[in-house]
């Protein structure tokens, strides 16, 4: 691990302790088991807020406390692992960028502040399918004199239950699959004519389904330039793509502590589990995946502050990183537990299922060795 | 070990055993070595009658198919040695007994079952067109009584050691067909009138002992009574060929798999560090078991393949899937067996490394991993075309 500074050590012992006391696994069987469509505890969230995690990103000036992506990452991946479910990818870290990088002064002045203070969530709103095709938008946003009506179908979106506004991708002009005519606006979850329903997913997360029907938003919703919002969705994919990978990491360094722990007490044959050899050889080489895996995310988010211009490659390959080695580790979480891991009481099929959806999002390894090939001119 | 059990024609598996037994470890290094052909080996096997397994009665061969013929080249590699000097003797007259004349068949076969003639050379792929047959560019313009060959040709394997070559020429430009595998043909070359005639052949050296050259024809004069079958319509006749040399090849790759789990057992078994046999270790008995299970497995397929193929039924696919699976499991065990063997996996005199590079061929040549993918996914499975 490369070294972290003086804030970002606060940062991860603060985590470290918040998470083992106030939010282990048990809370997301709580939420599950709870019947609530929300898909996240609120009064964690609240409690992320008051330490100050919400506004990590978000420059002084606005509220916030600066600490930069590396000091969020460090705080995702300890989220990571415990599976907690919370909105600060959406909110204070893809809708922060959103407005950082596209918003105008008002808009920043208007809504940092409150996702600073965690009163107001945001989220990005740019999948209408279950695949992840970020130029394919095709809801449509057209302008009638000073307003614009935006039609069609946002899906899934994460935490879009709780959300009270979200930045849209909407066409302007052109045809989906085009990277020209896409235009970012902000639209609030209250609007009329915005309608969305909650899409259960196995990770006890859920997203929500928006439809958009003849909803008017004024001219003064537009993030950045009109048909020119392709690179900025890509800044905040990629922003929100990077933190993913963090809690990604996070989740796969737990799924391999729990397994280890588990090698080394259970007792078969004679003899604890752990000193089998298959077993010990299997568990080293999840180990050297998950340190790749450290230094493909910790470049990509010191990319991130220091704002160098490798930032859509290294975003890709620690995404793909994530992505593999989540998968192996949840995977032989299961097989090394055995029987038990197959059961609901225990903690490994929670792991097993985070993983594949938490891999999907953002764009699964596929869609970033596509990126990664094209961008790299393969 | 038990699959012995069910395996077929156990006659021939223990009469290649003792054949093979003439043939150790220092007769293979040294032609690796020299890059030299393995003669004795291949006159051995022609002088027993393995070569002409394929080959009906009628024209002196034993007529027993292809799970003869498997049985025969999986025993030879299982010993160590290897039937890439030769098997082609056993499959590439197929395309002339399938397609051939009556008088083309009486005048060569039974000379093929002797061993008089070889016909082991099978000339297809071209340096610009590998995989993608359609596109080869050697020409056979007719004159009189007379085809003119002018082309090239590469890794035709055997060449040097061919009395008769099966070559497949365009006899009418893609441009100018229907179907792009239409206005191929295929001719009889024979390699003795042939060599210096406008025929060059040139040696090309690989990681393995394989007799393979590249070919270079300029003008060179093949007589029409050559041609089999009819003019335009040479690729489907090679096609039948293919499937029983992929077949084949898939055998070879079981005989490897199986020398190297042999190998690899014994080795594991004897090999005592840190006062105990290295196969006491999970880490070195598991990969071994693996071996063999894939190995297993993939016979299966090869078994399956020959047995239609001997039914006359249709087995492209299965021939396909048996070279892939075969190869792959083949090259599992060759790893496993190189890294079982630790240092002395290197020295040459233990045969790991030579078969090592022997057995890795089979992942590309006579049709490559993502090719027979390809097949599957389009074929079998009714996607469309990739490319
Ligand atoms: C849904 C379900 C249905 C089942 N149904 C039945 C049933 O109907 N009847 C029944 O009797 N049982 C049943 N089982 C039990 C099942 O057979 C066992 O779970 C299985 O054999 C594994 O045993 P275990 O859970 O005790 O794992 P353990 O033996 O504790 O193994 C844990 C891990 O250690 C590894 N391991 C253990 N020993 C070694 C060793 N020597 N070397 C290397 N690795 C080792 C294992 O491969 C595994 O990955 C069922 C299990 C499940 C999940
Ligand atoms: C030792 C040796 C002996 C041989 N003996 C003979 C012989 O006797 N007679 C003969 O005719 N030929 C012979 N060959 C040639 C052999 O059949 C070819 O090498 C083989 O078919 C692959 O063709 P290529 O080498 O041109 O590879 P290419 O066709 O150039 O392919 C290169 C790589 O690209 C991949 N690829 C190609 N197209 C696609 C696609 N559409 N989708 C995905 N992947 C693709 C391939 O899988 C391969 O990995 C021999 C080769 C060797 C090495």
């Amino acid at each position: 691990m490369a070294a972290l500074n003086e804030e970002q050590n606060m940062l991860k012992d603060a985590a470290t302790s918040w998470v083992r006391g106030r939010a282990p696994v048990t809370e997301l069987r709580k939420l599950r088991d709870s019947g609530s469509t929300l898909g996240y505890d609120p009064a964690l969230y609240a409690e992320m807020a008051e330490m100050g995690w919400t506004g990590i990103i978000i420059p002084e000036e606005y509220d916030g406390v600066g600490f930069g992506y590396r000091g969020l990452g460090v705080i995702l991946e300890e989220l990571g692992k415990t599976l907690t479910a919370s909105p600060l990818i959406s909110s204070s870290l893809a809708s922060v960028c959103a407005l950082t990088l596209g918003g105008s002064s008002l808009q920043k002045e208007t809504w940092l502040p409150k996702i600073s203070d965690g009163s107001v969530i945001a989220t990005v709103a740019v999948d209408e399918s279950h695949r992840h095709a970020p130029l394919k938008t095709a809801l449509s946003a057209t302008p009638t004199g000073n307003s614009w009506t935006l039609n069609g179908i946002k899906m899934p979106v994460p935490e879009g239950m709780g959300a009270n506004f979200l930045i849209v991708s909407a066409r302007t002009s052109g045809k989906p699959g085009d990277r020209d005519g896409i235009t970012l606006f902000l639209v609030k979850a209250t609007t009329d004519g915005l309608t969305r329903t909650p899409m259960h997913q196995i990770d006890s997360r859920y997203p929500a389904k928006f439809i958009f029907d003849q909803v008017s938003v004024e001219g003064d919703a537009i993030l950045g330039d009109v048909d020119e919002g392709a690179d900025l969705l890509e800044q905040i994919l990629d922003r929100a793509c990077a933190g993913t990978a963090a809690e990604m990491l996070g989740t796969a360094s737990q799924a391999l502590e729990t397994t280890l722990e588990y090698l080394k007490i259970r007792e078969q044959f004679g003899q604890i589990i752990g000193s089998f050899q298959a077993l010990q050889h299997r568990a080293v080489a999840m180990f050297g995946e998950i340190e790749l895996t450290r230094t493909a995310v910790e470049a990509a988010l010191d990319a991130l502050d220091d704002n160098s211009d490798d930032i859509p490659q290294l975003v890709s390959l620690a995404k793909i990183m994530a992505c593999e080695t989540l998968k192996l580790v949840s995977n032989e979480m299961v097989q090394m537990h055995g029987g038990i891991g197959m059961t609901d009481e225990h903690d490994a099929g929670l792991y097993l299922k985070r993983a594949r959806v938490v891999a999907a999002s953002y764009g699964n390894a596929a869609y970033h060795r596509e990126r990664y090939a094209q961008i790299n001119g393969f | 070990m038990s699959e012995e059990q069910d395996q077929n024609y156990p006659e021939i598996r223990e009469a290649v055993q003792r054949l093979c037994a003439d043939f150790p470890g220092p007769y293979w290094q040294k032609h690796d070595r020299d890059r030299s052909y393995p003669i004795e080996f291949v006159n051995a096997l022609t002088e027993a009658g393995f070569l002409s397994v394929l080959i009906p009665e009628e024209y002196g061969g034993s007529g027993l198919g292809l799970r003869a013929a498997s049985a025969i080249l999986e025993e030879i590699h299982r010993a160590g040695c290897n039937g890439g000097a030769c098997h082609a003797q056993m499959y590439t007259m197929g395309t002339l007994l399938r397609h051939g004349s009556k008088e083309q068949k009486e005048r060569y076969l039974p000379k093929i079952t002797t061993g008089e003639i070889r016909l082991q050379a099978f000339g297809v792929t071209e340096p610009t067109s590998g995989t993608d047959t359609s596109r080869i560019s050697t020409f056979a313009r007719r004159e009189g009584d007379n085809y003119i060959v002018k082309g090239q040709k590469i890794w035709i394997s055997r060449a040097e050691h061919s009395d008769l070559m099966v070559l497949l020429v365009r006899t009418t430009k893609r441009q100018d067909v229907k179907k792009p595998t239409d206005g191929m043909s295929v001719l009889l070359v024979d390699m003795n009138d042939a060599i210096g005639n406008g025929l060059t052949i040139q040696p090309i050296r690989t990681m393995l002992n394989h007799a393979t050259t590249e070919l270079f024809f300029d003008d060179l004069k093949v007589p029409v009574e050559n041609l089999i079958g009819t003019e335009g319509n040479g690729f489907r006749y090679i096609i039948d060929g293919m499937n029983a040399e992929r077949t084949l090849i898939a055998a070879e790759c079981i005989g490897d798999g199986r020398f190297f789990v042999d190998r690899a057992t014994k080795y594991a078994s004897e090999r005592s560090v840190f006062g105990q046999p290295i196969a006491k270790n999970q880490g070195i008995q598991f990969p071994i078991a693996r071996a063999y299970i894939q190995i297993s497995a993939a016979a299966e397929m090869v078994n399956k393949a020959a047995r239609l193929f001997d039914e006359d039924q249709k087995m492209g696919s299965e021939a396909n899937m048996a070279k892939m699976l075969a190869s792959e499991a083949s090259w599992f065990a060759a790893d496993m067996c190189l890294q079982t063997h630790g240092g002395f996996g290197f020295a040459e005199e233990y045969d790991i490394e030579r078969k090592f590079r022997e057995t890795r061929l089979y992942q590309v040549a006579p049709i490559s991993t993502n090719l027979i993918l390809s097949h599957v996914a389009t074929h079998v499975l009714g996607m469309p075309k990739s490319f």
